[in-house]
């Protein structure tokens, strides 16, 4: 055959999905669907269709969909918006997709067009905002959590825990959600010196929900950075990366959260030389402000800087393994653990091996296989929040392979994921322990005292 | 007289109360967006939305749903996982579809006796996984296997890389549960080898879906290769890469599995995930070996000097099993890259005698240049077994109109060769007019009366396979479609 | 008058090819007892395809063979007028070496076709009894694979394609020349083992493999039955390279396994060391271990394979799950009388057990052969009764649940009962 010019630049990792030139009324460019073969190689990948079989839950059926209402031939109903709401947006699909179709991108797309033509019944809507208004604001929710943290002072949660097993199983698995027991907040100072020689300097987004609903784990990823020498600083003024807006169509707040961020961590004095890495402990915020500069591509007072620091952005467990990791002296009792790929760590950012070399790292710990380590838990941000009855039936596929594996401790490096792991390990009954890699990495160093 | 077209309203909500209380609420689909995606498969050309779709969770229910659409003499089509690439799946003339993506149980598990029990839903893959632990694999591995499911497979009679030596679907199912279009239950086959009477398994093998719905399948297993060597072999030309694919055959050699792929594709696949091809060749071979451990290296060294003694400028091994899921990993999804080439692409499936692939290459070549297409190859060299890539644009009519007149004249070489106009993906709906160039009249009534002895009313999955003309499809332009 | 004088005297003979009255000829071709008016014998397809329309046409019933080597099989014909032979459709049509397939009409002997593989360094691995008095078509119809199936497949899996005469007299095709090809029903599928009750089979082609660069028999002589047995479960799971492993227990001597080996000589020599360690831990001895394409071997291999032809009274064969195979076989042979000759072969991985006895009454040693292959839930097929038996024997047992089914298919090829009518399962 003749040899042929191959147009490799024409990848699709290199084309816009949202706000194309040539974008129609709608959210994206037609071309985006184009790159779908419609071969269902996504169906074992993605945990809605895994579970309920439906084609419109499978991301093949929600790609159709939106093409669909693109070409304006569906009408956006009840019906078509819940099927795409029921995403998880675990992305699982990208890492399964031969054709390189960057699903994550055109649901995200599809989002805001939704929340901008359809109305959503009342009490969801209140749910959603309120989600919005509390979760990704620490102080609000920390007000939140208030009569919540007294309720728990003079032991009323706890008697509600144990009836637990009285409540009705919807009730039972939403309770389950609260942390056991609620810890106290988190603060981090805006420097703290390493501990030891000094490896490098590093930039911590602290978060919104993580110091105040997993205060420990706030706490387990500065110890384990600063004992590898890390000078950790977190200025002020940063705050929610903006990735529960995004997920809840709700572009504007999330542009407006990357942007505080980005004064926060790329103010436009800063010297250009300076590039510590940025890292953080939960895979969705890493995911999200890897993206930043697509997200504000368009806003040419913050499109450079939004940039610079997206190529600063790595996970503490990419940040620990590349330095390279100071193996804890301690180490742990003898434990078998199985590690849980956090979606948005796995599928939207290709860490795997990392958190795995930290754990095998750790002296006691064997590393144990588990059936699907990189399917979603059902956690993704809120969605537990809105879909709980899905939510639970996907932890509960999660919690058989918990079982299958026989790990006495489940590692996961995200805080969301752990949190529904032991919601339904609880209401399983199963006797697994949920662990943050940093929090192990943090214990194994502690033992060492 | 039966049903074939949509349904009137009444009567669609009549038929959705009596599915309900089969199947319960949430087992019947029929909102406009739970059913418009569901208007094809992995085939996308033509399209067709069901009226209703309903998602039984047992072989009893299947069976009840299946003796409904009798009483109404309504028409229905079977479906799986909807990887399938010729449209078996397209509610083409029945307005009912009846899906086993909810049927995913893995009945028996027996190890002793080397079989399990799956039904329709289990994915492909699933099965190797289950058994894995104790040495034994199920063989047959579409390249869509994380997908596609075994009901499907049954139907389509399918194929993947490694028939070459282990066969196809058939050659692997032991029995089937079947339920006839009259809603009636059959065991056919078992799971002893030998069994009594007519192969009526190896008919439904490969009878997509105009038999009744398969609801679980007896699968034979085997035990996993001693040992395996997977190579990638280098060459100039097209040509030296077939030749050495005839010159292995010849030497008494069969591989477990023995692929190509030419400059297009493999430029395509480098690109997209770097496994190390040279962009700048003209064909690659991808032979895998495998069997008993002592015997390999022999087997090895003897293909190594096939293919330097045919001009392979190199031929390396897999140090591991990470380097060999590279190498299979481009191959199973080397159509994925191939959307890197051309906005549209269109994928043709021929067989032709191995020995003839220097021909039909040359031919498929002629064919793209007198069509003014570019044309990629990537296939089952072993087994002859083609699958042409057809770059183009949909957006230009006038090329899309050569695209599937280039197509056409790929198959009529492919028969003029002694081919086939399918290898795996099936008749369907895509190829019922091919049909045509492989089997005359008489053989085709032949087929129609078999037929008749399971669905004397053509309710199961009509407009497949054989010429009715009465189908309501709305036909779209060549597009992307997957090459398995 | 006979059916042929009937064809002729009406007008609408068209058989054109050696049509034979003689005596001796037809009683050649008796099954079970009957006889059959005529014995055509077409020497083109062409002439197969008048000759069942033609006898179609007259409601003549037409019972297809090749030989009829293997013509005991199955039950007696409800009629059999024309006795009608494939024997001179000899053509070898097409022999693709480098496709490995070889097309061949039916008449072709199995030895005839492995002669012609075997100088390209092929062959089609199979190995039915008398493959000199074996057709192609017989191979088919009697589904006759041999104790080579379990590694090398079964004819099913061999035949790609056939090109076959139907009850109306049309030739059709289906399958095709390539090895991978699912354009239309498999209907090739449909006659195998059918005995020739749905159509005729005219031409089929046929995956073939390299012959093995080396091949060993090993045969191993145990010193009861006990012993031998307990040595099944070992050899059963042996991998590809053991091409054929079969018990053969013929009451004379001891017990002797014969293991078929074939493929690249490093794995031969692999596989041996494994059966002798095998035979070791069961006190088995190596009484024979050479080449397998020696005469001698092959002649071993020759009788454990035609035990179905020695002297015996009654013949069945019975399969099971491969777990339970042992305990079968000794179920089996202790069914049956002390004062009966018995002699019987066992394949540990296919899961058969062939038994065959020379006894006075028949009719219940094979029912109770039949009541101990039920009871561990295994077929029987009987494949040689006494003539005397012929009306009331149950060939087939238990009958498939699928029967309606078949019976459906049967109508649909062949609704006026012209080929082999009464032969098949459940006399169809």
């Amino acid at each position: 055959m003749t040899p042929v010019d191959v147009d490799i630049d024409r990848g699709a990792a290199d084309r816009p999905i949202g706000e194309a030139p040539d974008t129609p009324p709608g959210f994206a460019a037609a071309t985006a669907f184009l790159e779908c073969v419609h071969c269902g190689l996504c169906h074992s990948a993605c945990p809605t269709y895994l579970e309920l079989g439906t084609e419109a839950d499978s991301p093949r059926g929600r790609i159709h969909l939106m093409s669909a209402l693109q070409a304006g031939t569906l009408a956006l109903d009840a019906a078509a918006v819940r099927h795409l709401d029921l995403c998880l947006g675990c992305r699982g699909c990208e890492t399964a997709c031969p054709s390189g179709v960057r699903y994550g991108s055109l649901i995200e797309a599809a989002r805001p067009w939704i929340e901008a033509h359809h109305r959503r019944p009342l009490a969801t809507r209140f749910r959603r905002r309120l989600a919005l208004a509390v979760l990704p604001h620490p102080s609000r929710l920390r007000r939140a959590l208030a009569p919540l943290r007294l309720l728990e002072r003079f032991g009323v949660l706890a008697a509600v825990r144990r009836l637990r097993s009285r409540l009705p199983a919807r009730w039972r698995y939403r309770l389950s959600l609260l942390p056991e027991p609620l810890p106290q907040p988190a603060t981090v100072p805006v420097a703290t010196p390493p501990r030891g020689a000094e490896r490098a300097h590093v930039q911590l987004l602290v978060g919104c929900v993580m110091p105040e609903l997993f205060a420990d784990t706030v706490r387990s990823t500065l110890e384990v950075l600063t004992r590898n020498g890390c000078w950790v600083t977190a200025p002020a003024g940063q705050g929610c990366c903006g990735a529960l807006a995004l997920h809840a169509g709700d572009r504007a707040a999330a542009t407006r959260f990357a942007r505080a961020n980005v004064d926060a961590f790329e103010p436009p004095s800063a010297e250009r030389t300076a590039a510590p890495p940025l890292v953080m402990n939960a895979a969705g915020c890493g995911a999200t402000m890897k993206e930043y500069g697509h997200l504000l591509a368009d806003d040419p007072a913050y499109a450079a800087r939004a940039a610079r620091l997206a190529a600063r952005v790595e996970d503490a467990t990419e940040l620990l393994a590349r330095l390279p990791l100071i193996v804890p002296r301690g180490g742990l009792p003898p434990c078998r653990i199985a590690y849980h790929d956090p979606c948005h760590l796995a599928h939207a950012q290709g860490v795997r091996r990392q958190p795995r070399m930290l754990l095998a790292a750790i002296d006691g710990v064997t590393l144990v296989a588990m059936a699907d380590e990189d399917l979603c838990c059902g956690s993704a941000g809120h969605y537990n929040v809105m879909h709980p009855d899905l939510a639970e039936r996907l932890v509960a596929r999660k919690v058989e392979a918990i079982r299958a594996s026989g790990a006495d401790v489940v590692a996961t490096a995200n805080a969301g994921c752990a949190l529904q792991l032991e919601a339904g390990l609880r209401a399983a009954g199963l006797a697994v322990r949920v662990r943050h890699v940093l929090d192990l990495l943090a214990d194994a160093y502690r033992a060492a005292e | 007289m039966s049903i074939r077209g949509p349904l009137a309203d009444a009567d669609r909500a009549e038929l959705r109360r009596a599915l309900v209380a089969i199947v319960g609420d949430d087992g019947v689909l029929a909102e406009p967006a739970d059913l418009r995606v569901y208007e094809c498969d992995g085939y996308t050309l033509e399209r067709s939305v069901p009226t209703l779709v309903v998602l039984p969770r047992t072989t009893d229910e299947v069976a009840r749903v299946v003796c409904l659409a009798a009483s109404a003499g309504i028409a229905f089509v079977p479906r799986g996982a909807g990887t399938g690439l010729s449209g078996g799946c397209l509610p083409a003339e029945a307005p009912l579809m009846i899906g086993t993506s909810r049927m995913r149980r893995i009945r028996m598990i027996d190890l002793p006796n080397r079989r399990v029990v799956a039904e329709a839903g289990v994915v492909n893959a699933m099965v190797s996984r289950a058994v894995r632990d104790a040495g034994l694999q199920y063989v047959p591995d579409p390249s869509s296997q994380n997908a596609c499911t075994i009901g499907g497979n049954v139907a389509e009679n399918s194929g993947g890389p490694h028939t070459l030596k282990y066969g196809v679907t058939t050659n692997h199912v032991l029995g089937v549960e079947l339920v006839l279009p009259d809603g009636e239950v059959v065991e056919l086959g078992d799971a002893i080898e030998e069994t009594v009477g007519y192969d009526l398994t190896g008919v439904v093998c490969g009878s997509e879906g105009t038999f009744g719905i398969v609801t679980a399948a007896t699968l034979r297993l085997a035990p996993l290769p001693e040992a395996v060597t997977t190579m990638l072999a280098v060459f100039e030309t097209v040509a030296a890469a077939t030749t050495t694919v005839s010159r292995i055959i010849a030497a008494g050699i069969v591989p477990a599995a023995l692929e190509m792929m030419d400059r297009t594709i493999v430029a395509a696949v480098e690109a997209a995930y770097h496994a190390g091809f040279p962009t700048d060749a003209g064909a690659v071979l991808l032979i895998e070996l495998d069997g008993p451990a002592a015997g390999l290296p022999e087997l090895t060294t003897r293909v190594v000097d096939i293919c330097r003694d045919a001009g392979a400028r190199s031929v390396r091994s897999a140090a591991d099993e990470a380097e060999r899921a590279v190498l299979w990993k481009s191959r199973k999804r080397a159509f994925g890259a191939v959307g890197r080439l051309a906005p549209s692409y269109c994928t043709q499936d021929g067989v032709v005698p191995r020995t003839r692939l220097p021909e039909i290459l040359a031919r498929i070549e002629r064919i793209g240049a007198r069509h003014r297409l570019r044309i990629g190859n990537v296939f089952h060299a072993g087994d002859g077994n083609i699958h042409p890539i057809i770059l183009f644009d949909e957006r230009d009519r006038e090329e899309t109109t050569r695209v599937l007149a280039a197509g056409h004249e790929i198959l009529e070489a492919c028969i003029a060769l002694g081919g086939s106009v399918t290898g795996e993906h099936g008749i369907g709906i895509e190829k019922i007019r091919e049909l045509g160039l492989s089997f005359g009249v008489d053989d085709l009534a032949v087929m129609q009366r078999v037929r008749a002895a399971f669905d004397p009313a053509r309710r199961a999955n009509p407009g497949k396979i054989f010429p009715t003309g009465a189908a309501c499809i709305e036909q779209r332009t060549p597009r992307r479609q997957a090459a398995m | 008058m006979s059916i042929v004088d009937i064809l002729r005297s009406d007008g609408r003979v068209s058989i054109p090819d050696a049509t034979t009255r003689d005596v001796a000829a037809r009683r050649a071709l008796a099954i079970a007892g009957v006889v059959p008016h005529a014995l055509v014998t077409p020497s083109t397809r062409a002439a197969l395809a008048t000759c069942v329309r033609d006898a179609a046409a007259a409601g003549t019933a037409v019972v297809p063979l090749g030989l009829g080597a293997h013509r005991a099989l199955g039950h007696r014909p409800a009629r059999y007028d024309l006795a009608l032979s494939t024997r001179a459709l000899t053509r070898i049509v097409d022999y693709a070496s480098a496709d490995m397939t070889v097309t061949v009409e039916s008449g072709v002997t199995v030895a005839a076709l492995q002669g012609v593989l075997a100088r390209e360094g092929q062959w089609l691995p199979v190995d039915p009894p008398l493959p000199e008095q074996t057709t192609v078509g017989g191979l088919i119809a009697a589904d006759l694979a041999g104790p080579l199936a379990t590694s090398q497949g079964r004819v099913r899996d061999l035949v790609i394609g056939t090109a076959m005469t139907t009850a109306d007299g049309k030739e059709v095709r289906a399958g095709g020349r390539v090895v991978k090809n699912v354009a239309g029903y498999d209907l090739m599928k449909l006659m195998i083992g059918s005995l020739g009750t749905l159509a005729v089979v005219t031409e089929a082609t046929f995956k073939v493999r390299p012959r093995p660069q080396t091949t060993r028999l090993l045969v191993l002589a145990c010193a009861d039955r006990p012993a031998a047995l307990a040595l099944a479960s070992r050899l059963a799971e042996l991998d590809e390279v053991a091409l054929a492993i079969t018990l053969l227990d013929d009451g004379d001597t001891s017990p002797t396994w014969q293991c078929l080996l074939g493929g690249v000589a490093a794995d031969v020599d692999v596989v041996t060391t494994r059966i002798r360690a095998a035979a070791r831990a069961a006190s088995a001895t190596v009484a024979y271990d050479e080449d397998g394409a020696a005469p001698a071997a092959a002649a071993r291999l020759a009788v454990a394979r035609d035990l179905s032809r020695t002297a015996a009274d009654v013949v069945v064969r019975a399969a099971t799950l491969r777990t339970r195979v042992v305990d079968l076989a000794a179920a089996m042979r202790a069914s049956v009388d002390d004062g009966a000759r018995v002699r019987a072969r066992v394949d540990p991985r296919a899961a058969t057990v062939t038994l065959a006895l020379e006894t006075a009454d028949a009719g219940a040693a094979i029912a109770r052969l039949r009541a101990v292959a039920t009871g561990h839930g295994a077929t029987l097929v009987v494949e040689r009764w006494p003539d005397a038996l012929a009306a009331t024997i149950d060939v087939w047992s238990p009958l498939p649940p699928a029967l309606p089914l078949m019976r459906r298919v049967k109508a649909a090829l062949d609704p006026a009962g012209v080929l082999a009518p009464g032969r098949f399962v459940g006399r169809i």
